[in-house]
């Protein structure tokens, strides 16, 4: 029940709920007061009436017959009087010598009640002591009102139905008022997510937060500048880092030239010191500066477009590796990851210049489609290069391991990678390449979220190719 | 081969030109972006080594300008800034390598041959005539015997240039273009001289003379 709308729902649920009960136990007894009110009077009238004939008259039997109107003398009209005079009692005609079961007052008062009539009649009696010095005249007059009963059930039958269809109309009429009404908050949350995936550029969060109700801008506006701070910090960064990795690493060049000019000279001792405290420097920058580059999983930067960014990657890596003409295939689906661009390319950089380096033709990256929930990046790089022997596979990763002193590089490039991995809480696996034969790395990444997201449809992935055109793409993998 | 190397820190880039010129390359140096830029696009350079990071324009808008304008003198990007987004970025400017700071120059003289011998008409590893292969690491020419016959810079410079163009009318201005870095005092009579020497060495019939146009070296003797 943590839900604004449900909650909000139920509450005016239960306000119609009792709106309803209430209107519906008022109108109930209403009408039926309202007729008794309405004969009653008519039949006090007729009471008085009665009396005033009954009075003096010398005949009273015949005066009060005279007196009442025809409804009075037509039988089992349902109207009928009874006067009781001492212990004289005039019947109306119409009462057709049938007894009235009336409750007579005992004192000088008067009193509606209901009683049974005769041929099943519900009569409303108006019964009247009048006073007087020979004990007084109790007269009662009744009308049928059975018909009006009959009506007033009608009436609220009809009534109990209306309110009740009143009812329903109600509630659904509330509950489209709120999703409508709320509708701005799953914009809203629509705009978080996509904000957190990097997918929103900056005047896009403005003009979204400027079409939000005012209830909501503030906090679309509070977290597009929190986004906008984290990119901004995390491009502060990023560049203090170039620079710093600039700054130290050109002297660092002249240095290991100086170290040259030392070793041309025939100091080679001194020459090899230089170098070795050399290389040793370089490895702590370059591993460190990338570990401060690296986003991370908590707040990705630019998201990663699996497929066109891995092409342009593939493209620069067979520019480099010209000379051994290795061929690259790249199969990806063509979506976008949450995960953080620069990251992703230093992540699949390194690894595929290293399966470059050992490959005799043939490189293979592969994301395999995961099926419906994607809460994790898993990839494989395969090459036919010639593996590495178990001993070494356990150590690769171990920052300085360069398995062949022929080949260029530092030996970081796969260390590098496990600082990724780790960032980002995945594992990484080496082993044979059961395909082609060389070394397969197995990386799974965890997506920074939880299950249940749009995802790119398995058809729309391709055969794998060496090129492909790049073209616009769907998110992949969930999102929060 | 004429090499220019844009680079803004002056140790570093009078080491590398110290380095290439005894490797046998004729070198320039610019020591900021816009100098660079425009040495880049007036004279006829073999390669480049592009520091990215350079004052005034930075590497990669000078790389963009001279693809833009058709240059297509093969260029080796020589940067600090090593990230695997960068180097995607340098190579889709038009970059032909891609280096990282610091480096081992020898790499950088092995990346620098390469770009040079892809880029040249020919690309053969080994550059032979007349019986002798030029041996590039030593400047120094090698008979079949197994006999050497060192080269001075000049005549490397020169050999090695007419060996990689082939069959090529090479007028007397363009081989002194690529044989000497910009600040030297060219003077075209010193080509004859050097031409007359590598006759001298290879026999005759190697480089013939158009009158009037500039020299073709014969590539099968």
């Amino acid at each position: 029940m943590n839900s604004l709308r449900n909650r909000l729902s139920l509450a005016l649920s239960l306000v119609l709920l009792v709106a309803a009960g209430l209107l519906a136990l008022g109108l109930q007894d209403f009408p039926r007061r309202l007729v008794e009110d309405y004969v009653g009077s008519r039949l006090q009238h007729d009471a008085d009436l009665l009396y005033a004939r009954v009075l003096d008259a010398p005949d009273p039997d015949a005066a009060a017959q005279d007196a009442a109107g025809t409804a009075y003398q037509v039988p089992l009209s349902g109207h009928y009087f009874v006067i009781h005079r001492g212990e004289q009692v005039i019947r109306s005609r119409s009462l057709w010598d049938e007894d009235l079961r009336v409750e007579l007052p005992a004192s000088v008062a008067e009193m509606a009640q209901r009683v049974p009539g005769p041929a099943g009649q519900s009569l409303l009696v108006f019964v009247k002591r009048f006073g007087g010095e020979d004990g007084g005249i109790v007269v009662a007059v009744t009308e049928d009102v059975g018909g009006v009963d009959a009506a007033i059930a009608r009436f609220r039958k009809r009534l109990l139905i209306g309110v009740a269809l009143a009812l329903l109309a109600l509630l659904a009429l509330q509950r489209r008022l709120l999703v409508r009404g709320l509708a701005p908050l799953d914009k809203a949350v629509a705009a978080c997510r996509r904000i957190e995936r990097g997918e929103l550029a900056a005047p896009d969060i403005d003009a979204s937060a400027r079409t939000a109700p005012s209830e909501v801008r503030p906090m679309l506006e509070a977290l597009s500048r929190l986004a906008r701070h984290q990119a901004q910090r995390l491009g502060r960064i990023r560049h203090a880092a170039g620079n710093l990795s600039h700054a130290l690493k050109t002297p660092l060049a002249v240095l290991s030239q100086a170290a040259d000019d030392v070793s041309s000279q025939g100091q080679t001792a001194t020459a090899a010191t230089i170098r070795a405290q050399l290389d040793s420097m370089r490895a702590t920058i370059e591993r460190e500066l990338h570990r401060a580059r690296l986003a991370g999983s908590g707040a990705p930067g630019e998201s990663f477009e699996a497929r066109s960014q891995l092409e342009a990657l593939a493209a620069a890596l067979q520019r480099l590796h010209r000379e051994r003409h290795v061929s690259i295939e790249i199969d990806a689906p063509e979506c976008r990851f949450p995960l953080d661009r620069e990251d992703m390319l230093e992540l699949f950089g390194n690894l595929l210049d290293n399966a470059c380096k050992w490959a005799r033709s043939r490189v293979r990256l592969s994301i395999p489609s995961t099926g419906e929930v994607a809460d994790v990046l898993a990839f494989t790089v395969d090459d036919d290069g010639p593996g590495a022997p178990d001993e070494v596979r356990d150590r690769l990763g171990t920052a300085g391991l360069r398995t062949d002193e022929q080949q260029p590089g530092h030996g970081l490039g796969l260390a590098i990678v496990g600082d990724i991995v780790a960032q980002y809480g995945g594992t990484i696996g080496y082993r044979r390449s059961g395909s082609l034969g060389g070394l397969r790395v197995d990386v799974k990444l965890p997506m920074p979220c939880d299950a249940g997201a749009d995802r790119t449809p398995a058809d729309q992935r391709t055969e794998p190719a060496r090129i492909r055109s790049a073209s616009s793409s769907s998110t992949c993998g969930n999102s929060r | 081969m004429r090499l220019l190397i844009a680079e803004d820190d002056a140790a570093l880039a009078d080491r590398l030109r110290t380095r290439l010129s005894g490797a046998g390359y004729a070198v320039d140096v610019a020591a900021d972006g816009i100098d660079a830029a425009h040495l880049g696009s007036s004279e006829p350079y073999d390669a480049v080594i592009l520091d990215l990071g350079l004052p005034g324009k930075p590497g990669l808008s000078v790389l963009r300008e001279w693809r833009g304008a058709g240059n297509a003198v093969p260029v080796l990007i020589l940067t600090a800034r090593d990230g695997w987004s960068e180097r995607v970025e340098g190579l889709q400017a038009g970059a032909d390598d891609y280096l990282g700071k610091p480096f081992h120059v020898e790499e950088l003289l092995a990346r620098v041959q390469a770009l040079l011998r892809r880029a040249a008409p020919v690309q053969a590893t080994e550059l032979r005539a007349g019986g002798w292969r030029l041996d590039e690491a030593r400047q120094c020419l090698i008979g079949a015997d197994g006999g050497e016959q060192p080269l001075t810079g000049t005549e490397f410079r020169l050999l090695r240039y007419f060996m990689r163009h082939p069959d090529q009318v090479l007028s007397k201005t363009r081989l002194s273009e690529h044989v000497y870095d910009y600040d030297a005092e060219r003077d075209s009579n010193v080509i004859e001289v050097y031409v007359r020497r590598l006759r001298a060495l290879l026999g005759s019939e190697c480089i013939e003379t158009r009158r009037g146009q500039g020299y073709v070296f014969v590539g099968r003797p």
